[in-house]
């Protein structure tokens, strides 16, 4: 039985709040005879279930959002898409999704949820052309995926983190089509998982992540979510702390540039006692872009003990951006702490003077204070991940202008 | 002792206001700092003291409305700030801010060399001097700038900046407010290491006191956007034992 | 300027039909004509009515806030005919509303028109009095039905221009059988120095529901207007749908407070909205303890340079309560500010939903604002949420948004219990201090009722 995680919830003793329709938008879409190509390869099981969600996916249309338009959204034949590229050092167990088992099926089945959007989610969950179960991780995990104009990529994997193991993975989105990956996590008790998700997406691109997380007793989870885009991008990470005294924090940094644009949502559900969950997220909008960044934080009744923060700052550097910050905070329980700081704005003037009276140019200042802000970030994760830390400030550095 | 008559930094006639509002702060200043020599401009809060000081190094929040201000025999006015800054003015911050994520050293380093191309061995050797006589540790280089720092460590790093980057012009706004009796006597020391005959130092203080460490050649009452007096470092005395409004009646005469 | 909450859909069929001249008694062209020819408003009010009307029919609910399945634009019908509220009954009103005037020790003289019965409130001689001082200075406060036939140039340049019917579905309603109401003018340069009250010119014809409030602050002009009071206000069927529309003209001041106490079985959707010229200031002081059902916004659009806006407004969520409520500011022209502190107590099982909207545009350069959420949930039962939007569309300007959701601090609650208070007094004194920065900006007279109404709605929560 598939339970699908919903963000908000729109019930409270008997009264209900009305949410926006969702309005469709027609796109020419996959249909049945895609989905007869990609069951060819499956065993019985598995093309079972993929036709299940394919029933979904079909009475559903892809959303009509206001912010960043999916009008040109363009579903590329199947044969052409590209798999990911799964780099461990000496790890040779590694199952593809499709040979799920009993077990593996009730956990993935346990960890559904609706994504930045339904629709978009089960394009991955039904037209992945690869996908895998990870169960062991002894050494570090990168997961590299592409997409390009003409070849999109679409990918579903289940990572079941055993109890009191520590995992720390590398997920590396490069986007220059339609790219769609689909990660759910199950952490067990005591387990924790240092998870770096680095997004670079080109003016072409449309690339949309959904990562649910589901985290028992005592788990620990650090998410840190770096995006630099040119094109569309939404990350949507789903955190639910189900078990007591498990704790997540999420950063979620970015920089969009040219006519990039980014609709970012971070959602913490807090529901087992004395859990802990953070965001604590910083965004740079540079040229004609648009960032939306949509952090929330919601707690269950019962949930005692519970703190639940949000901080986030964004720096506009031109007149011609756009930035939109909605950070909720949903509580159903009283003995807790929860609580949000937004600040939107751009470099601090008496910070830009002071680097002038130094003899630095205002754009050299400017500079240096936002290349100083993503080090920062970065120092945080610097000792899980010193390489890719390296190739992030780089990457910032020249991009920043 | 004075060194060449030759003018630092000359002001005629300046008048400003801030860029927001029609009120005039200063009114009509005038002041010629030669080469080698120590100004001090002493006034009551309010009086336009941190407004001269930013002036100089042309903080975009305020505006001459009249006058000129000459630094090295070129009109400025219309200089930027990282022009001045170029040409060899330095302004110590009264409140100096925290920027995170810059760490002091790599700062230091990086605008030294945006003047003169030192080799890194030296800048490590001259910074190491000046941390040594501040009676500071090396640690201190490590931190962010400004990040987390005492009052005292702030106006230290401020003045670091000026020994190490051996600027020519030096104005110092307020460095003394809220220091011991310590901290303000490791500052004068690395001030009057910094003094030579071909750079000037504008000191900017409300209270006598650090100019006992470090003497000025002039000093310069300042009340309500005008220079009332000016005189040797007697004046300070003078003000110490009566107050400001005794400079007032003098200037009445 | 794009409404971000409304969602304006075409044509609805289903709805079309139910409301057929044809089938069943609806709000119809003829009711419309009826009302307005016995108010013997000017052709220009009736055609505006029609308008609304029509829009009315053709939009859609707002699709997003509380649930309004229960509300049945049917049942008020009667009570838009004239004469209607004559045969109201003093048996009909709840026996909860009667026992809270007698603990609020409202006079007698006050209870039947707050319950909307027949009688007439005697305020009729302090009006009159305070009318005088008004003219003599240049100042129209009169009833909203009165200004149209008097001032009528004035009115059409300003009624509705601010909340058009096509804004939302309930302002349609409201355009199309709107009824009583204030009207206020100042003249340039003059400060009015006592507080103007609707309270005073309460009549048995509109006890409300449908007020429509107009006030126009010619530049440099100051004054403070006070609506509502915290009594409990009944009525039989159960829509608000008001309207406040505030224009601020240039250096001119305007503070607005609403204390809204609308019995329990009331949905209340009323629309509240300012705009603010070159160095304006609009100030909003709400409390909002009543109604079932409340979606209430007051909103600033800041047009002119440094205009500022100021909003500080408590939000009580009970039994059964659902309050989704909040304020919009929307800054448009440069240098403007606005200042945002926004509270909640949800109690019992209620409700409290903040929906905030803050907009800076392009052209707001070296704009500010600062917004502060806080909501009290005083038990487990209650829910509490916060739904800020922040837009901005310039790089310089400087926004600071800060929420924080909790319960009375048992260190705070112990010191207060140590001191010999019982733990429901504590509380309540908690909660009393959690909404004393609006209670600071009402008039004495208002503070004290509404402390004195907390404690009632406390009482009977955790009783």
């Amino acid at each position: 039985m598939i339970t699908v995680e919903r963000v908000i919830d729109k019930r409270h003793n008997g009264m209900e709040m009305i949410v926006p329709d969702n309005e469709g938008l027609s796109v020419n879409d996959y249909g049945r005879s895609e989905l007869n190509e990609i069951i060819r390869q499956d065993g019985e099981q598995y093309s079972n279930y993929r036709m299940k969600r394919f029933f979904e996916y079909k009475g559903l249309s892809f959303p009509a959002w206001r912010k960043i338009s999916l009008e040109n959204l363009n579903l590329l034949p199947l044969k052409n898409a590209i798999s990911s590229t799964i780099n461990v050092k000496g790890e040779k167990n590694i199952k593809p999704i499709k040979e799920m088992n009993q077990t593996e099926r009730f956990i993935f089945d346990r960890l559904d949820f609706e994504g930045s959007d339904r629709k978009i989610l089960l394009l991955a969950d039904v037209f992945h052309s690869d996908g895998y179960i990870f169960k062991h991780f002894e050494a570090p995990l990168t997961i590299s995926t592409d997409s390009t104009s003409s070849r999109p990529s679409y990918a579903t994997n289940l990572f079941v983190i055993p109890e009191n193991t520590n995992a720390k993975i590398h997920i590396k989105n490069y986007s220059e089509g339609l790219l769609v990956m689909n990660n759910r996590f199950l952490l067990q008790n005591g387990s924790s998982l240092d998870i770096l998700v680095s997004g670079f997406t080109d003016k072409h691109a449309f690339s949309f992540l959904n990562n649910f997380y589901m985290l028992e007793d005592e788990a620990e989870l650090r998410v840190t979510d770096f995006n630099i885009s040119d094109g569309i991008v939404a990350p949507h990470h789903f955190v639910l702390n189900k078990g007591e005294r498990s704790k997540v924090e999420i950063m979620p940094s970015f920089l969009v540039v040219n006519r990039g644009k980014i609709d970012s949502q971070y959602v913490i559900k807090l529901s087992g006692r004395e859990a802990h969950g953070i965001i604590n997220g910083m965004g740079v909008l540079k040229d004609f872009t648009e960032a939306i960044f949509r952090p929330s934080v919601h707690i269950a009744s019962e949930a005692k003990g519970v703190v639940g923060k949000e901080k986030s700052s964004m720096i506009m550097l031109s007149e011609n951006s756009r930035a939109q910050t909605i950070p909720g905070l949903f509580v159903t329980e009283n003995d807790v702490e929860a609580s949000h700081a937004a600040t939107v704005g751009t470099v601090d003037d008496n910070h830009l003077y002071y680097l002038m009276s130094r003899g630095y140019r205002l754009n050299e200042a400017k500079r240096m204070i936002i290349i100083a802000m993503f080090n920062m970030f970065f120092n945080r994760i610097e000792a899980s991940f010193k390489e890719e830390c390296e190739r992030m400030k780089n990457d910032i550095a020249r991009r920043v202008s | 002792m004075g060194g060449r008559s030759v003018s630092l930094l000359k002001i005629e006639d300046l008048h400003v206001k801030l860029v927001d509002e029609d009120i005039e702060i200063l009114k009509g200043i005038n002041l010629d700092i030669k080469s080698g020599e120590t100004h001090a401009i002493m006034g009551p809060n309010g009086s336009g003291k941190s407004t001269l000081a930013n002036i100089i190094m042309g903080n975009p929040k305020y505006k001459v409305t009249s006058g000129k201000i000459i630094y090295d025999g070129e009109i400025i006015n219309d200089l930027g700030v990282a022009e001045r800054a170029n040409r060899g003015i330095f302004l110590s911050f009264q409140h100096p801010p925290e920027i995170n994520g810059i760490k002091l050293r790599n700062f230091l380093f990086t605008t030294k060399q945006k003047n003169n191309k030192t080799s890194m061995i030296e800048m490590n050797r001259e910074v190491e001097t000046i941390i040594k006589n501040m009676r500071m540790s090396s640690d201190f280089l490590n931190r962010f700038l400004n990040v987390g720092f005492s009052g005292g460590e702030k106006k230290k790093n401020e003045v670091m900046q000026l020994a190490f980057l051996k600027k020519k012009l030096a104005i110092l706004d307020e460095v003394d407010s809220g220091l011991d009796v310590d901290a303000l006597r490791d500052i004068a020391n690395i001030v009057n290491e910094y003094k030579n005959n071909s750079n000037g130092l504008l000191l900017i203080t409300h209270y006598k006191r650090i100019l006992e460490y470090i003497v000025p050649d002039n000093v310069h009452i300042l009340m309500s956007g005008r220079i009332i007096s000016s005189g040797g470092k007697e004046l300070a005395e003078q003000v110490e034992q009566s107050g400001y409004s005794f400079a007032v009646a003098e200037s009445e005469e | 300027m794009s409404n971000v909450f409304v969602d304006n859909k075409s044509f609805n069929f289903k709805h079309e039909a139910k409301y057929s001249a044809k089938s069943e008694p609806g709000i119809n062209k003829g009711l419309i004509e009826e009302i307005s020819s016995y108010k013997n408003e000017p052709e220009s009010m009736l055609k505006q009515r029609l308008n609304s009307l029509e829009v009315f029919k053709n939009t859609k609910k707002p699709g997003f806030g509380v649930d309004t399945s229960n509300l049945d634009i049917q049942k008020i019908i009667p009570y838009l005919r004239p004469e209607a509220n004559k045969g109201n009954n003093w048996d009909d009103v709840p026996y909860e509303i009667k026992d809270t005037f007698e603990r609020l020790g409202i006079p007698e003289s006050e209870r039947k028109a707050l319950a909307g019965v027949g009688a007439q409130y005697d305020s009729e001689v302090v009006y009159q009095n305070i009318k005088k001082e008004l003219e003599n200075i240049g100042v129209v406060f009169l009833d909203m039905e009165t200004a149209v036939k008097e001032f009528p140039e004035l009115v059409r340049k300003y009624f509705m221009k601010l909340v058009p019917a096509n804004d939302h579905k309930y302002a349609a309603l409201h355009g199309a059988i709107w009824s009583g109401g204030s009207f206020v003018y100042v003249p340039e340069n003059t400060e009015v120095s006592l507080p103007l009250q609707a309270y005073f010119r309460m009549n048995a014809q509109g006890t409300g529901q449908f007020e429509h409030t107009l006030i126009v602050a010619d530049r440099g002009s100051k004054v403070h207007f006070i609506e509502g009071c915290s009594a409990p206000r009944y009525n039989i069927h159960n829509l608000h749908a008001g309207m406040v529309e505030i224009f601020v003209k240039e250096g001119a001041s305007v503070r607005y407070s609403t204390i809204q106490n609308w019995s329990k079985n009331t949905f209340n959707l009323n629309t509240k909205r300012a705009i603010v010229e070159e160095n304006g200031t609009m100030e909003w002081i709400s409390g909002s303890l009543g109604s079932e059902k409340t979606m209430l916004y007051p909103a600033t659009i800041l047009k002119g340079k440094r205009a500022h806006a100021y909003h500080l407004g408590v939000t009580y969520a009970g039994d059964g309560q659902h309050m989704d409520t909040g304020s919009k500011v929307i800054h448009l022209g440069s240098e403007t500010t606005s200042n945002i502190d926004v509270r909640s107590i949800s109690v019992n099982g209620g409700w409290a939903f903040y929906r905030g909207l803050l907009k800076i545009a392009k052209g707001a350069k070296r704009s500010r604002s600062s917004v502060k959420c806080t909501s009290l949930m005083v038990d487990n039962d209650s829910r509490a949420d916060t739904y800020p939007v922040i837009e901005v569309e310039n790089n310089l300007s400087d926004i600071g948004h800060e929420a924080k959701i909790g319960r009375i601090g048992e260190e705070e609650l112990f010191y207060i219990m140590s001191r010999g208070l019982t733990e429901d007094d504590a509380k309540a004194m908690i909660v009393r201090g959690f909404i004393e920065p609006i209670t600071k900006e009402l008039p004495l007279e208002y503070a004290v009722e509404l402390n004195r109404l907390i404690n009632i709605e406390m009482d009977s929560s955790i009783g």
